[in-house]
Order: C-alpha cells, then sequence, then structure tokens
C-alpha cells in the first residue's frame, strides 16, 4: 500500500505570517476549462485573467485601460497599431513580444471541439503583424470601432504554447504559462483551483502568496462558508440574505450596477397567430396585439420597477429605462425607467383597440438570473391586474434558450450582459433585424425589425470616432426603446460580493471575481 | 454461477443500450446545446460552427449511430464542455461520490444496525422509542434543509468541521480518496453524515422490523432452548437471518446513495458526480449525462450482481442457477 | 424424590384487551424415567406449560407465580445464567414443526456442535463426532455427509429426527416434546413415536409428551394429564384414566376419538368453545359446556386426590 499526500497544503492555515496570506474565494459558477480559448464562459474568463493578461482590459466600469498593450490608435479607418508594454515577462522568465500576440491569434479560431469558441472576439482582425518586438499591427475589412473592446477576452499566450498547446495540457497545468500576477498551481475539477503569485509580475505585487478558489454553487452553502470562515469572500452573495449580512460584524459587502440587463422580449414579427396571446377567455387571437408599440408600451407602463426593484430584489436591482445603465458608453440621458401607470396603461390599450385586454403566456428561465422566475411572477401580476391577464411558464434555461431560439414562446423574460461595455452590444443582439448573413439580431427571438434602427446601428458599428459613436447609440437607443418599443427594459442586476471584515473589493460591472483586485485595509 | 454471471451480463448490455437510447432521444427533446454553450454575444455563424465541431449539425438518428460506434470500441463521446472525453470527466469524479456514499452506508450500516438491534429486542424499552422516533425524523426531514442545518451548526456556529469542500486526498490503489487522510475526514463527515441519515433511519426501522418478526419464530427459541448463550442466538442465529433482507436493501440503497448524492453534493460542494451531472444536464451536455447515466446503470446492476452472490452466501437455499435474474 | 414438580403455576400474556392466563394454577409431577401424556385442546395451555418450564416465556407474558421444582433446583427465579446451564442439557425440548425448528441459514453441524459447546469445552472433534453418533441413533443414513447439510435439504421427518438428535446430545434427564408429530405425514409419524420411545427408554430420560390426540398417549406414557383453561383437571394412570376417565372433559376427549373399531355413526363432539381466558368466570371453566353441570359448579373445584389419580370436578363420573 502506498499513501502518497498530494496536497498538503489543501488543509493550510488561514491566516500566514504577513506578505505571505492566503486568500480564499468561494465562486457561484464552476470553471469548466483552464484552456482560456477553449469555452468563452464568465467563470473560465474570471480565473484565466489571474494567469494570462489581455492587451486591452477593462476597469471597473467597464472603460478600456491598457493591459499588455501600452497604447492603441487607428492609422486609418481599418488599421490599427498597438504599442505593447516593454518589460512583462512569461512565468518561464521569456520575455513578452509582438510575435506571442500573433502568435495567439492564429491559435484562437483553430481550437479543437470549442464549445463557445473566442474567434467572436478575433473575426474582424483580418491580418496581424508584428513591426517589431513591441508594436503590432491589425489590419480589418470594415471600420470596426469594437477593435479594442473585444480584445479584453482575447488571452495572449507565448508563442510556443500557442503553436503547439493543446487543450488538456492547459487542463494538466502544463500550458499554464501567462504573464499574470498570479502562476497556476493546481486544479481539482468541480472543487477548486489554486494559484500562487507571480513575483515577477510587471504590475504591481500581488497581495496573496495563495489565492484558492472553491466552487460552492450553492448560493446558502456560500454564506455559510463566509460566515464559518472556510473563505474570506464570496461571489453572487443571495438576495434573501443580503438583509442579515449587511448587519453582520463580520461580513462586509460591496455592490456594483452591472453590465445585465433584465428585459421583456415580445413576438413582433409574426401579424397572425403569435402562439400564446389569446382573448380574455383564453382563446387563441388571431391578430396579435404584441406588434403594435402602443401595446408593448402599454405593458412597460404596467410594471411598477421600483416594487420588483425593492421587494423581489431586495434592492439588488436598479430600475432600467434603456439597455445598460447611464455610466456605459452608448447610453441616453434621456432615457428614465417608465414610471408605473397603470391608468395610462389602460388608456393606451384602449388606443389601440383592446380597451378589455387579452391574455398572454410570460415565458421565463427558472435558473439563469437572479430570481428570474419572481420577476416574472411579479411582472405576471402587474399585467394582469392593467387588464392583460398574464400566467408565467418557467422553465431550466436549458430548455428555454432552444424553444425561444425556435420563436416558440410570444412573450418571455431574459437578460443580457453587454461584455464590451457599450449599447452596441444589445442593440446589435436583441433589436437588430435577425440577419445571419450578417451575424446580426442573433438573439432577436421575438423578430423585432425596424429599418431605421437598422441603419443606425450599421452606422456605430463602422463609426471609429468614440463621441461620434456615441451619439449615434445614444440616439439608437431613444429610438428603439421610447419611440418603437422594441423591448420593456425591467431592470439592472447589482453584483454583490461579501467578504470578512478587513478586505476590500471594487465591485465590478462585468461581474468578475478577480483576486488580485483584493485588498487587505479599507 | 459462470452462466449465470454471464447471462446477467448479457442482459447487463441490453439494459444499457436501452437506456442510451433513452437518454439520447430525450435530451435531444429538451433543447439544443449550442444555445446554452456559445456565448450570448455569439452570433448565428459562431453558432453553426459550435454545431458543427460538437457533431450537433448531423440529424439526431445520425448522431445516435456515431455514439453507438463509438460505444463498441469504448468511446463514449467527448464532454462539450469539458472538451474531454466523457468517461474520463465521470471516472475523475467517482471517488469523490464513492468515498462520501461508502463513508454513508458504513455510518447507516455501524449506527443502524445496533440501533434497530436493541429497538427491536427492547421494544417497550423508553431509548427504543427515542430511536423509533428519531428515525422518523430522519426519514422526514428534507435532505437540504438538513444539510445546511448540519452546516450551520458544525461549520458556522460550533466552527469544528469545515462547512464545503472536499479536503486533501491520498492515493490508494489509483483513486484519489480523501477519507483516508484524517484532515480530508474531516471535510467528508458532514456530507457523509447528511447522505447517511435518511439511509441510516431505513436500516434502523428494517433491522428493528426483522428483529421483531425473526425472535418470535422458532427456530430462535430451540436455540434458545438448546441453551445457547443469548450472545450466540442473538449474533449468530438471529443475525443470520436478518442479514438476508438487510443486504438486499443495504446493496440496493448503496446504489441509490451513489447515484443521488446530487443533493448533497451541491450544499457540500462535493466534486462528486452527482454535482457534475446536474451542471451537464443544465448544459445539455450530452455526452456526460449519457455516460453518467449508463455508469449509473451498469453500477446498480453490478450491485445487484454482487447482492445475488451475497445471498447465495448467506442464505444456503439460494442457488445462483436457480435465481432468476 | 420425583424429578419434576410443578405446582400451582400461572402463566400470564399482558395483552391490548387485558391480562390473559394461559396457564391458571397447573401442577404436575413426574419421576424419573416416566412417561407423562400431556393432553388437553388447542389453548388449553398445556405447550406453555412446556415452555415456562424451560423459563422460555417471553413479553408480553410473564410466569406470574407457582414454583417448578427440577431435581434439587427451583427453576422459577433462577439466573438467566443458571437456567441455561439447565436447557438443553438436563432439560430438553423438542417442537412442533420441524420446518420452523432448525435455523434456515445455519449448517446442521452448526447447529449440532454449537449446542455441544454450549454445555461442555470439548475439541471441534470430539464435537462433531458426538453429533455424528447422535444423528446414527436417530436413523439418519450416512451422517457424516448429512451433517454438511442445510435443514433445507432434508425432509420433515428427517428434521424431526435431527431436532431429536440435538434434544439427546447431552442424555438430558427430561425431554420435552411438545407435539413433536402432529406436523409430520401419518407414515412418518409413527417411526418418530416409535424411536422417541425406544431412545428415552434407552437412556432413562423422563419424557413429557405434549399432545391433543389421546391415540398416540395410549400406547406411550405412563401417566397422563389432562388439562383444560389452564389447569389440569385430571390425573393419573394412562390406562386407568382412558379406561375410566373421571372428568366428564376427559371423557368428552375420549369420545371424539376415532377408534378403529366403532365403524360408523358421527364421533361425539363436545359442544361449546374453548372459554375465554380473558376474563375466567369463577367456578369450573369446563361448566358451560358440561351435561353434569349443577349449580355448585360455580364454586371453584379443587382437585380431589383419589387411588393415586386426581380429578378437579364437584361432580366426577364416578366414586363421589
Amino acid at each position: 500500500m502506498r499513501f502518497r499526500i498530494l496536497l498538503a497544503a489543501a488543509a493550510a492555515t488561514v491566516s500566514l505570517a504577513a506578505g505571505a496570506a492566503e486568500l480564499v474565494v468561494g465562486l457561484s459558477t464552476p470553471i469548466t476549462s483552464l484552456d482560456p480559448h477553449f469555452h468563452n464562459l464568465t467563470p473560465n474568463n474570471s480565473l484565466a485573467k489571474h494567469v494570462f493578461e489581455t492587451l486591452t482590459r477593462n476597469d471597473e466600469q467597464q472603460r478600456l485601460v491598457p493591459g499588455l498593450a501600452e497604447s492603441w490608435r487607428t492609422l486609418d479607418a481599418t488599421t490599427w497599431e498597438f504599442k505593447l508594454r516593454k518589460g512583462a515577462r512569461w512565468h518561464d522568465g521569456a520575455e513578452f513580444t509582438a510575435e506571442d500576440v500573433v502568435a495567439t491569434l492564429k491559435r484562437v479560431p483553430l481550437v479543437p471541439n470549442s464549445p463557445a469558441s473566442f474567434a467572436i472576439y478575433t473575426r474582424a482582425i483580418k491580418e496581424a503583424s508584428a513591426l517589431d518586438k513591441h508594436t503590432l499591427r491589425f489590419r480589418t475589412d470594415k471600420p470596426y470601432p469594437l477593435l479594442p473592446n473585444d480584445i479584453t477576452s482575447v488571452h495572449i499566450l507565448p508563442k510556443k504554447i500557442a503553436e503547439n498547446a493543446k487543450t488538456e495540457d492547459f487542463n494538466s497545468g502544463k500550458a499554464m504559462i501567462g504573464t499574470g500576477p498570479y502562476r497556476f498551481s493546481e486544479h481539482v475539477s468541480g472543487d477548486r483551483v489554486v494559484l500562487v503569485s507571480n513575483d515577477k509580475y510587471w504590475g504591481p505585487k500581488p497581495a496573496w502568496s495563495t489565492v484558492r478558489f472553491k466552487m460552492i454553487s450553492n448560493s446558502a452553502a456560500r454564506v455559510a462558508a463566509l460566515l464559518a470562515g472556510d473563505v474570506h469572500m464570496i461571489e453572487s452573495v443571495p438576495t434573501a440574505d443580503i438583509p442579515k449580512l449587511a448587519k453582520d460584524a463580520r461580513v462586509t459587502l460591496v455592490s456594483a450596477v452591472s453590465n445585465r440587463i433584465i428585459y421583456l422580449h415580445f413576438d413582433s414579427g409574426r401579424e397572425k397567430n403569435s402562439p400564446f396571446v389569446t382573448d380574455k377567455a383564453g382563446k387563441p387571437l388571431e391578430t396579435n396585439p404584441l406588434r403594435d408599440p402602443r401595446v408593448r408600451k402599454a405593458i412597460s407602463k404596467a410594471i411598477d420597477r421600483e416594487a420588483i426593484a425593492s421587494r423581489i430584489m431586495e434592492g439588488q436591482a436598479q430600475p432600467a429605462g434603456q439597455l445598460l445603465p447611464e455610466t456605459f458608453f452608448g447610453t441616453s440621458k434621456r432615457l428614465p425607467p417608465e414610471k408605473y401607470d397603470p391608468e395610462g396603461a389602460r388608456k393606451l390599450l384602449a388606443q389601440a383597440g383592446y380597451p378589455d385586454g387579452f391574455g398572454l403566456t410570460l415565458h421565463t428561465p427558472n435558473n439563469r438570473y437572479i430570481n428570474d422566475e419572481k420577476i416574472a411572477q411579479a411582472v405576471a401580476q402587474f399585467l394582469t391586474r392593467a387588464g392583460i391577464p398574464t400566467k408565467v411558464e418557467a422553465m431550466p434555461s436549458a430548455v428555454f434558450f432552444s424553444r425561444g431560439s425556435k420563436l416558440e414562446f410570444s412573450f418571455l423574460l431574459a437578460g443580457w450582459g453587454a461584455e464590451t461595455g457599450e449599447t452596441s452590444s444589445p442593440l446589435r443582439s436583441l433589436l437588430a433585424t435577425f440577419d445571419t448573413a450578417q451575424g446580426m439580431g442573433g438573439a432577436n427571438r421575438g423578430r423585432f425589425s425596424d429599418a431605421g434602427l437598422d441603419a443606425l446601428i450599421s452606422t456605430a458599428l463602422t463609426t471609429i470616432d468614440d463621441t461620434k459613436r456615441g451619439l449615434i447609440l445614444a440616439a439608437a437607443s431613444e429610438k428603439a426603446i421610447a419611440e418603437l418599443q422594441g423591448l420593456v427594459p425591467v431592470h439592472y442586476e447589482i453584483s454583490t460580493w461579501g467578504m470578512k471584515k478587513g478586505l476590500s473589493y471594487k465591485a465590478r460591472a462585468d461581474q468578475y471575481t478577480f483576486a488580485f483586485e483584493v485588498r487587505t485595509g479599507r | 454461477m459462470t452462466v449465470y454471471v454471464l447471462r446477467r451480463l448479457a442482459q447487463t448490455l441490453l439494459v444499457l443500450f436501452v437506456t442510451s437510447a433513452l437518454v439520447f432521444g430525450g435530451l435531444f427533446l429538451v433543447g439544443d446545446p449550442v444555445e446554452i454553450l456559445v456565448n450570448p454575444n455569439a452570433d448565428q455563424a459562431e453558432k453553426l460552427r459550435a454545431a458543427a465541431a460538437l457533431g450537433l449539425d448531423r440529424s439526431v438518428l445520425e448522431q445516435y449511430w456515431i455514439f453507438l460506434r463509438g460505444a463498441f470500441t469504448g468511446d463514449l463521446g467527448r464532454s462539450f464542455v469539458f472538451g474531454r472525453p466523457a468517461l474520463d470527466v465521470i471516472l475523475e469524479r467517482m471517488p469523490a461520490t464513492l468515498e462520501i456514499a461508502f463513508l454513508a452506508m458504513l455510518i447507516s450500516v455501524c449506527l443502524g444496525i445496533p440501533l434497530g438491534l436493541y429497538a427491536g429486542l427492547r421494544p417497550a424499552d423508553p431509548l427504543s422509542k427515542t430511536i423509533m422516533a428519531g428515525s422518523i425524523l430522519g426519514f422526514s426531514l428534507p435532505t437540504f434543509w438538513v444539510g445546511l442545518l448540519l452546516i450551520i451548526l458544525f461549520a458556522v456556529e460550533l466552527g469544528w468541521l469545515p462547512s464545503t469542500g472536499r479536503g486533501p486526498t491520498v492515493e490508494f490503489l489509483g483513486l484519489q480518496l480523501s477519507i483516508l487522510h484524517w484532515e480530508g475526514l474531516r471535510y467528508a463527515l458532514l456530507p457523509a453524515t447528511n447522505l447517511a441519515l435518511f439511509k441510516l433511519s431505513l436500516i434502523v426501522r428494517l433491522t428493528r422490523a426483522q428483529v421483531r418478526e425473526q425472535s418470535l419464530l422458532d427456530y430462535i427459541k430451540f436455540a434458545r432452548a438448546k441453551g445457547l448463550p443469548r450472545s450466540r442466538v442473538i449474533g449468530v442465529h438471529l443475525m443470520k437471518n436478518i442479514m438476508i433482507p438487510l443486504v438486499t436493501v443495504i446493496g440496493l440503497e448503496l446504489g441509490s446513495v451513489i447515484a443521488f448524492a446530487i443533493v448533497t453534493e451541491t450544499i457540500f460542494a462535493w466534486p462528486g458526480m452527482g454535482k457534475l451531472v446536474i451542471d451537464s444536464i443544465f448544459q445539455l451536455d450530452r455526452p456526460v449525462v449519457v455516460t453518467y447515466l449508463l455508469v449509473t446503470v451498469f453500477m446498480f446492476i453490478f450491485i445487484n450482481l454482487v447482492v445475488d452472490i451475497l445471498y447465495s452466501v448467506l442464505d444456503p437455499r439460494v442457488r445462483l442457477s436457480e435465481a432468476k435474474g | 424424590m420425583k424429578l419434576l414438580e410443578v405446582t400451582d403455576l400461572v402463566t400470564e400474556f399482558h395483552t391490548r384487551e387485558g391480562v390473559l392466563r394461559a396457564v391458571n394454577g397447573a401442577s404436575l409431577a413426574l419421576e424419573r424415567g416416566e412417561i407423562l401424556g400431556l393432553v388437553g385442546e388447542s389453548g388449553s395451555g398445556k405447550s406453555v406449560t412446556g415452555f415456562s418450564i424451560l423459563g422460555l416465556i417471553d413479553p408480553p407474558g410473564r410466569i406470574a407465580s407457582g414454583s417448578v421444582r427440577f431435581d434439587d433446583l427451583e427453576l422459577l427465579g433462577l439466573p438467566e445464567e443458571s437456567m441455561r446451564r439447565v436447557r438443553g442439557k438436563r432439560i430438553a425440548m423438542v417442537f412442533q414443526d420441524p420446518m420452523m425448528t432448525l435455523n434456515p441459514v445455519l449448517s446442521i453441524e452448526t447447529q449440532m456442535m454449537e449446542t455441544v459447546f454450549a454445555h461442555e469445552a470439548t475439541t471441534p472433534q470430539d464435537a462433531r463426532r458426538r453429533a455424528i453418533e447422535a444423528l446414527a441413533r436417530v436413523g439418519i443414513a450416512s451422517p457424516g455427509e448429512r451433517l454438511a447439510q442445510y435443514p433445507h435439504q432434508f425432509s420433515g421427518g428427517m428434521r424431526q429426527r435431527v431436532a431429536i438428535a440435538i434434544a439427546l446430545l447431552h442424555k438430558p434427564e427430561l425431554i420435552i416434546a411438545d407435539e413433536p408429530t402432529t406436523a409430520l405425514d401419518v407414515t412418518v409419524q409413527g417411526q418418530i413415536l416409535y424411536e422417541m420411545q425406544k431412545l428415552v427408554r434407552e437412556s432413562g430420560a423422563s419424557l413429557i409428551w405434549i399432545t391433543h390426540d389421546l391415540a398416540v398417549i395410549a400406547g406411550l406414557a405412563d401417566r397422563i394429564a389432562v388439562m383444560y383453561a389452564g389447569r389440569i383437571v385430571e390425573e393419573g394412570p394412562v390406562a386407568e384414566v382412558l379406561d375410566a376417565p373421571l372428568h366428564p372433559y376427559s371423557r368428552g376427549l375420549l369420545d371424539s376419538v376415532p377408534a378403529a373399531n366403532a365403524g360408523a355413526g358421527r364421533l361425539n363432539q363436545i359442544p361449546g368453545m374453548a372459554p375465554s381466558l380473558l376474563r375466567p368466570a369463577p367456578g369450573c371453566a369446563f361448566r358451560e359446556r358440561c351435561t353434569r353441570a349443577e349449580d355448585r359448579c360455580c364454586d371453584p373445584p379443587a382437585l380431589t386426590q383419589m387411588n393415586g389419580r386426581a380429578v378437579r370436578c364437584c361432580n366426577p363420573l364416578q366414586g363421589a
């Protein structure tokens, strides 16, 4: 019998000597792969950003800041030049150069069996060339202003690894060589990932000698682990526990409004026989009232967003009037949340020719967004009160999104996180006309379509000048929401982190949990 | 005996085939994995690429045929999510589930049989009545709730045991086991207890009922009339007889504890197969789900076979060649 | 000195409906080497009397009072360990249903050897040898091979022989046989009866043969005790009692035996049902069914001794 102690460190005490402290973080979603280009999933990306770095990155409010690139500019509408950081080193000691980036960009679209490829972020780059060790040039076919935003998701690998490593090599740890503040140490699938500090990091010295990410999907258990002192910090604090934890002297909570909007989508494509629209008696309705913007506006007015945010979300939501909170790029200053106005809703319904209302079924996932099913129930109650009797049908997201994409619903609740941090993301995916060839309207499950809006979005997507693009996007938001009611915003989710007293974290809009941003002291 | 085992193996193959077909068809009806797997920001082109990369662009019959062909060569497909052979993904998680399952059954058996014996031999004793009342609680309290209660009591309030996760492991016969390490055992104790509670109650009640029933039978009286000491009457005559139904139940329950440790694994963030399969179902990671069910069915059949063999060892009246499959 | 003297034995069972007196002041006595037939209908308390002698009454039953004197020992109130040393060693018992008596999951060898070891510290070889001898003695062919087998491989009659062999292992002074032939085929009954009698006579043991079958008793026993509703109602030498019963109940029992020469004609049955033992009415328990019942039967009758016989009746068939 041979016994080999593999992980003596697993039981290491929580507080070590000063300067050699360990941080234990409870994650809400399991990490599925260590290959930074295999499965585009928040927990995977979050972990990757500890070990690997990107040319550009987002600050906590999703504003672009330099990463491995110190600066960038456009030479003309389709040519970008990036100046790379000097002195950044790989974990094996080699120097980081432009060749590494070129090799990485080659690897991204070619990762075999990838269920969610990162190629969507590199596709616009038609040609990448290294002018010298620290200068890169990218060429695109069309003007592509989002290039710096997209590459915040492209984790840069050393050339040798980019050319040779397979996904298995990352999972085994062999290929986990980056430039990031932490080095990979251990991965137990579904249980934990352990990182150790990279003392040769070019940026600020990592504050923790060891970082242990524990995957605790059950939210009650995650809170218990924090209270028991088994972890120092947790993400996605459940809304129900927030009032209690806010009073707990052992715990600090930080929160920030996120880039995720919860919205209602309508079948605005079918003129007749929308599947779940009925008259008040429950018989199928031939005409589709949801195509009428006045009806959609009435639905928007019928919902008390403040009540949902305070009672169902325990304050962990901000009522929404557009696609992203106002602090984000491309938003409008003229889109406050729609006021709760059941009377106005009834009037609009009457104007639209439905003085007696009609019946609806609201479809919603029940395991995807914070309190998703409860929000749908509340919306249904408000609508029923305003004269649109609404049933709720909740289902796991695995079923919901498949059915939704097959256009099986008339009225659905969903959410959208704007990865790029600007309104072009939801506008393009949710509200642009569905068009496979152009890659527009990919998540437009209501088949909303408006030529004027499409034109605005297309223009914005090819306008390099940030100021101009911002104005076009704001105008597009106003048209999509206030004028056309292409979708009805409900609220923006607020993300909350809990940590033991004495730690601090700048809560992030992109919901990432970065150990290198966790500090001791106030 | 050999013929018997061979026949059982043939039946096993048939059951595995039917299971795979049902799961394949079932998951196909649930939804399209691409919708869940791809990043929401992905456009239609990326969805098509992902479907092609995962072989989901073919018809379901074609996909099933490819699966069957692979299965005969021992290849059960590659996990969509992990990009690794599904069997590897499951086998990697299996020791974690097996160890809390075995620990839970060990707790259930080691406590359940003595407690049931006591309650059965002294039905009027107040302690016996307490045991039986406790077993009703063990039956009726929801696992989920008890799990959280255990965490709050032993981890948060008393701080004796870790709240969640798996501790350090030790390699034993090629398996990574945590319960062979003292620190690892501390991590396993709460989930195993949580898992054991229901089984413990079951074994207590079953043992008691058997003791009550068997002690009235003549062979017990005759054993006493022969002048055997009480310890031998209970320990040999009674025990050997009550073990026969108990072994059946313990075997089946072991199977169910392994297959349905899902709730416990979720609450205690225990990285076992149950938690894996729940995540895989939500992500429509069909190769993992299919493989998991096949592994589970195989395990149930294997446990049944072991139970049958044990049965024939315990009960001389049963001979395997006569037993019906 | 008598080998066994049971005096005023009361055994009760506590049930939901109340206290049930299965044995209600039974007394009987046995000489060494004597065979006593204990007869009665089912429910008369004869089996419970047998188990009471061995102290094998389990809750909810208990022996409430009386005395069981065996040789120089008072068995009632004897510590469990001392009682255990009597059971199977000095007093053995054979049960009614051989299909239920042997433990189905233990080999005959185990069940016999453990009986040897329960009372003697000897070598396994010796225990085995004695087990084989005992099996041979009860007429089991190739006992060495059969020893390794399990009960289900034996027929009913063979199993009863095994049980008898186990009972005889320690050459007990007293054997209590509780209807050991009732559950067997008629052809086997005779053999077992014959061999049992032979073995008892050879070993010089005393025997209490509990039965409801008077025909069996006639050829086997020296004395007979008739039990009714938990009491001995008549007792005496077997020939005398069978020829001229004193108690109307004994008479009734005799009349209900199908005699070989009785020819056609209906058997006489005792009218009515055995009385409830739950709340026995005072007086003679048989009076409700008795053709000779009188008013004075309402007083409890005492056991009257006459010429080596005893009867518990106010209005016996002879004498009074």
